[in-house]
């Protein structure tokens, strides 16, 4: 995987552990002992985090699941990144392999 | 959120949020009023049972798991189901006396299991208040060398203590202790009946007034590092004005499987909704009424408290199957998304 592509995949930190509620999701953080509770499309992104993801491909998944422009998707995807991140809650290299 | 939401949601919607797994009732320690019925018949659990009832949990969303006993850590395959709870992702929970949880298995449990948190149970403040309750030359001292390589391993542990009237007189003096490993003390109680209505630990109960210790030490220490806490189930007992706020979450959000299989609505609850060596987790928590006769019963006890401060057995709290045992004879960091489609982390609060 050449090096660009493998910067831009992003996933889920191996601290963290989470599950659905109804609709929303249930996030714990294995290390600060945070719950943390995201809703229908953070859980969506989450799901989808649970592996390795592109940017780009994770903008295309939520499109394709909500009714929701690329554009759209986007800026709202990247805040949300920047909340996760600044929860600890992602990988710090996605290459590692994610519990 | 989560507990003003989430958790309604979780018991409004019975979805099975918390799951204890009694491994086994053997153990290594022979403490005087443990609960549990060693001469209770089944068949053990096998490794590939627990394969499937793991794998079951994790397609039901369950998110939290306590790895029980008995001791936990003397069931043969107690690494291997560690290890499958976290590679399910499982926020797992690991209840044990600490006897075996030497440097070696401190580290396995930490790489291998990697809890959320190890709960240890500690009996008095000195090895002679300790060792006298269970009854094992040399655990007291073991368990404090235990705590501290689990924590040099960088375990997260707690320690739970039960008061009696043994170590009634050593209130602050297991606070201080635990203050000095870095461990936070939480009491629990009352002394109860073993689950097969024997009383005979009853004869230990201590006096109504450590309560009233407990709470007033509590209170002044909370907020300090290692400090206690106190299981105070009548905070939510005591506005049973609602389904919500009666008693814990038996019959709606949890359940105890024990060693043989059997599926209760509580640990202490000794009667089996169903058996995993016939029926599927799901197929028993989805099918059997005794679930909501569980809770039923919750409810209802709650109720008695809505006039006045619940008590049970001297301590300020009750619980439906102390009672049962008794009388067997025995005895986001930001708001809520304006938009639906707009992602949102909605709450970060501390467990």
């Amino acid at each position: 995987m050449p090096e660009a592509e493998s910067r831009d995949r992003i996933a889920l930190s191996s601290r963290l552990r989470h599950r659905a509620v109804g609709d929303e999701g249930v996030l714990v953080h294995l290390d600060s002992g945070r719950v943390i509770v995201v809703n229908e499309v953070g859980l969506f992104i989450i799901q989808q985090l649970a592996k390795p993801i592109s940017r780009a491909d994770l903008v295309q998944a939520v499109v394709d699941e909500f009714e929701v422009g690329p554009q759209e998707a986007e800026r709202d995807m990247e805040c949300f990144l920047d909340e996760l991140g600044g929860e600890q809650l992602l990988a710090a290299d996605a290459t590692d392999p994610v519990q | 959120m989560y507990r003003q939401d989430i958790l309604p949601k979780v018991r409004q919607q019975r979805l099975l949020h918390d799951v204890s797994l009694e491994l086994t009732y053997a153990c290594n320690l022979d403490c005087f009023y443990c609960y549990n019925d060693r001469d209770k018949p089944g068949r053990p659990l096998s490794l590939e049972q627990y394969r499937q009832l793991l794998h079951d949990l994790a397609q039901m969303q369950t998110l939290f798991l306590m790895l029980t006993g008995g001791e936990p850590m003397v069931h043969p395959h107690f690494f291997e189901i560690g290890r499958m709870a976290r590679d399910l992702g499982f926020v797992t929970r690991v209840r044990t006396n600490g006897h075996s949880l030497g440097r070696r298995n401190a580290q396995r449990l930490r790489d291998e299991v990697d809890p959320y948190v190890v709960e240890v149970s500690l009996h008095g403040a000195t090895a002679e208040v300790h060792d006298r309750q269970t009854r094992v030359p040399g655990s007291f001292d073991r368990l404090l060398n235990n705590v501290a390589n689990a924590s040099a391993c960088g375990l997260r542990c707690s320690v739970v203590t039960t008061p009696t009237a043994w170590n009634e007189n050593q209130i602050d003096e297991m606070f201080s202790l635990c203050q000095a490993l870095g461990v936070p003390l939480r009491f629990q109680g009352p002394v109860a009946p073993r689950d097969n209505g024997d009383r005979e630990p009853l004869v230990i109960q201590p006096s109504p007034a450590v309560w009233k210790k407990v709470e007033r030490v509590t209170a002044a220490q909370s907020g300090l590092q290692g400090s206690a806490s106190y299981s105070r189930p009548e905070t939510e007992t005591a506005a049973a004005v609602s389904e919500e706020a009666a008693s814990c979450s038996v019959g709606v959000a949890g359940v105890d499987i024990d060693p043989y299989g059997n599926v209760q609505a509580c640990m202490h609850l000794q009667r089996s909704a169903g058996n995993l060596h016939q029926q599927s987790i799901r197929d028993i928590w989805e099918r059997s009424p005794l679930f909501l006769e569980a809770r039923t019963r919750a409810i209802e006890a709650a109720t008695q408290f809505q006039q006045r401060p619940p008590e049970q057995l001297g301590a300020p709290l009750f619980c439906l199957a102390v009672e049962e045992n008794c009388n067997k004879g025995c005895a986001g960091v930001a708001s809520r998304a304006a938009q639906e489609n707009q992602p949102q982390l909605i709450e970060a609060v501390s467990l």
